[in-house]
């Protein structure tokens, strides 16, 4: 976030008066959450990109009444929530017994909090990667997000294999203390492949890695690598 | 939403391994909860399963949910130009309401016990039925007839009027610019703050005037006071500290439920007026300067500080006498004053507490002393009306306060 928005009075008065900025401002921080709680309560692709655009329409209509940022969060989940019950209980009314369809219906609590806290989470940490420098982000979308090898990031994105692996150690060093912490471990392995042995394979990298270091923190690592260096 | 952000917090601090004893006990008694919420932790930490969590965020088409969003915006006739201030919001105030009550039923459905004071005080005492004192709440009616609440919130709100601008922060709302264009058009434009019982709220009039409005009251006053006189109206109750203007006099027209209480004009002064439904008479108090009574058969009046003129239903002055001013404006800093007449103190808390009081026989031939904090529980308040010898039933359900 950045200081502005974080300025309660100010960009709280911007976005009741519906300037753009202010309004956009709380578009970009929860509209990813909005879709992946939809699409988390069974919704389709389009279905959930309707739902939340409806849900900033109502926000923008009634942006007068909110009076700090928990407050707008609450309405969109809320608005969106609902929205979401009506069109699954539309959708399965056509196939289920009144039994069934009450079942799917009771939407329990716990498990919308736990969607809540799926989502919440998401909202916090993908903010880093999008922080991240252009290429560099492109790079770490393609190892992390797609499970792209080095060599395949490299042919998608144009670039070279030594470039993909520079670009990452940035993306690390760049995330390191941002809470993708398990990531990192992998990162130093990236660095130390970087650094010391561009040639040798992943394979037989790791394993003299490995015998250099704890087993516990070896075995973490590991599993890390397999993913993301040698698929 | 405090527990959601509780437990993503603590899964954080788990990725980032800085989990303090305390708090790895708070996530376990969490994961020990369900197992679903075992395996979905399990889910979060593990790198793999976060990124096919992360790539769906990745993948939302934000550009086309923004447009849909933005074409229906334009499509219901909201024809608010998007990058430029708007100085109209208040026109959609209505419609706002209507949205806010929805989301502020939905989202206590979400955090059940969690919130605002209000409804935090609810929780903790689920036997009160809800009866809390009273706050800093009030709606302001705005020159086009619109409404909007107003609350406690520290944060500032601005309305434009005219040329007149509206600030709300902190309990109170201020008035500015109304001097510098006196003549606000040729005819004079009002606005109207009204508490319900359980609210109170302040505000700045244009010429500086301060007015502190009681629960169940309202006044109307001109966005800018044109002219040489400066004319409001009340309703119920308000502590008035009136800015010096020898050439242009404030006048107070009070409304009663039985009609015309009179007026009362100043010059530069403190006082308060009673003029409750409830309350059989109209009570002007003056505590400092110099105030004239002018009642609607066009008796006259002059109060001195510490006085308290009493008019009753028919427009007659009844009484002068002096009393102790500060005791009068208790409520002005937070207190119930308990002394006096025992019918008008019970309906002073009834109107803090939002309850009714209902008088089954006689009133009691029975004086309290003392003040309140207005701050106090309903059970609080029960017990020191107890304590003094008052006999009587709270019905907390009903809201009623039952003397017997």
């Amino acid at each position: 976030m950045t200081p502005k928005f974080q300025d309660n009075t100010y960009w709280m008065l911007s976005f009741r008066e519906g300037k753009h900025d202010a309004f956009r401002k709380v578009f970009n921080e929860h509209h990813r959450s909005l879709y992946y709680l939809a699409t988390k309560m069974g919704l389709e692709r389009e279905e959930a990109e309707d739902i939340v655009s409806d849900s900033f329409t109502k926000l923008w209509h009634g942006r007068s009444s909110f009076s700090n940022e928990e407050h707008i969060k609450g309405f969109l989940v809320t608005t969106t929530r609902n929205a979401c019950l009506n069109l699954v209980s539309q959708k399965k009314r056509r196939h289920l017994s009144h039994n069934e369809l009450s079942y799917i219906l009771a939407d329990h609590e716990e498990d919308f909090f736990r969607k809540m806290v799926e989502s919440e989470l998401l909202r916090k940490l993908y903010p880093h990667i999008e922080q991240l420098p252009k290429k560099c982000k492109a790079v770490f979308k393609q190892i992390y997000l797609e499970g792209a090898s080095t060599e395949e990031a490299a042919e998608r994105l144009g670039i070279s294999t030594r470039n993909v692996l520079n670009q990452k150690a940035r993306a690390i060093q760049l995330l390191k203390g941002k809470l993708l912490l398990l990531l990192l471990i992998c990162s130093f392995l990236h660095i130390y492949n970087v650094v010391t042995a561009e040639n040798t394979s992943n394979k037989s990298l790791h394993q003299a890695f490995f015998k250099k270091s704890e087993k516990s923190f070896c075995q973490k690592a590991h599993t890390r690598c397999l993913y993301g260096c040698t698929r | 939403m405090e527990k959601v952000d509780k437990i993503v917090a603590l899964i954080l601090k788990y990725r980032g391994k800085t989990l303090t004893e305390e708090e790895s006990n708070e996530l376990e008694l969490w994961l020990s909860e369900a197992d679903e919420n075992r395996s979905l932790f399990n889910e979060l930490v593990n790198d793999e399963s976060l990124a096919v969590r992360l790539k769906i965020f990745d993948e939302v088409n934000s550009e086309a949910i923004w447009a849909k969003s933005m074409d229906q915006v334009a499509s219901t006739g909201a024809v608010v130009p998007l990058r430029s201030g708007n100085n109209s919001w208040w026109k959609y105030a209505a419609a706002a309401a209507v949205i806010l009550g929805v989301s502020i039923v939905g989202w206590q459905y979400l955090k059940p016990g969690k919130a605002d004071s209000v409804t935090s005080k609810q929780g903790a005492s689920k036997d009160n039925f809800g009866i809390v004192p009273g706050s800093s709440k009030a709606s302001l009616t705005l020159i086009d007839g619109s409404t909007v609440a107003l609350d406690k919130s520290t944060g500032q709100d601005k309305i434009q009027q005219e040329k007149v601008l509206v600030t709300r922060s902190n309990g109170q709302i201020v008035y500015t610019g109304g001097s510098e264009h006196p003549a606000v058009g040729s005819k004079v434009l009002f606005n109207t703050l009204t508490t319900q019982k359980g609210g109170n709220y302040r505000v700045i009039l244009p010429d500086g005037s301060v007015v502190h409005l009681n629960a169940a009251s309202s006044l109307r006053f001109p966005i800018a006071f044109a002219g040489n006189e400066r004319n409001v109206s009340l309703t119920g109750e308000a502590f008035f500290e009136v800015a010096p203007m020898p050439r242009k006099p404030f006048k107070v027209k009070i409304e009663t439920p039985a009609g015309d209480g009179g007026t009362v004009e100043v010059l530069g002064t403190r006082f308060n007026i009673n003029a409750y439904s409830d309350v059989s008479l109209v009570r002007t108090t003056l505590l400092h300067g110099s105030v004239k009574l002018v009642t609607p058969s066009a008796v006259q009046k002059v109060l001195k500080p510490n006085q308290e003129a009493i008019v009753n239903k028919r427009g007659q002055i009844v009484e002068v006498r002096e009393v102790d001013g500060e005791k009068a404006v208790a409520w002005q800093k937070d207190k119930i004053e308990l002394s006096g007449n025992i019918e008008e103190v019970l309906q002073d808390i009834a109107r803090w507490y939002d309850l009714t009081v209902e008088f089954k026989g006689k009133i009691p031939n029975l004086s309290l002393t003392g003040q309140i904090e207005r701050t106090l529980s309903i059970d609080e308040v029960e017990g020191v009306l107890r304590k003094q010898g008052l006999v009587f039933e709270l019905r907390k359900k009903e809201r009623i306060i039952v003397l017997i």
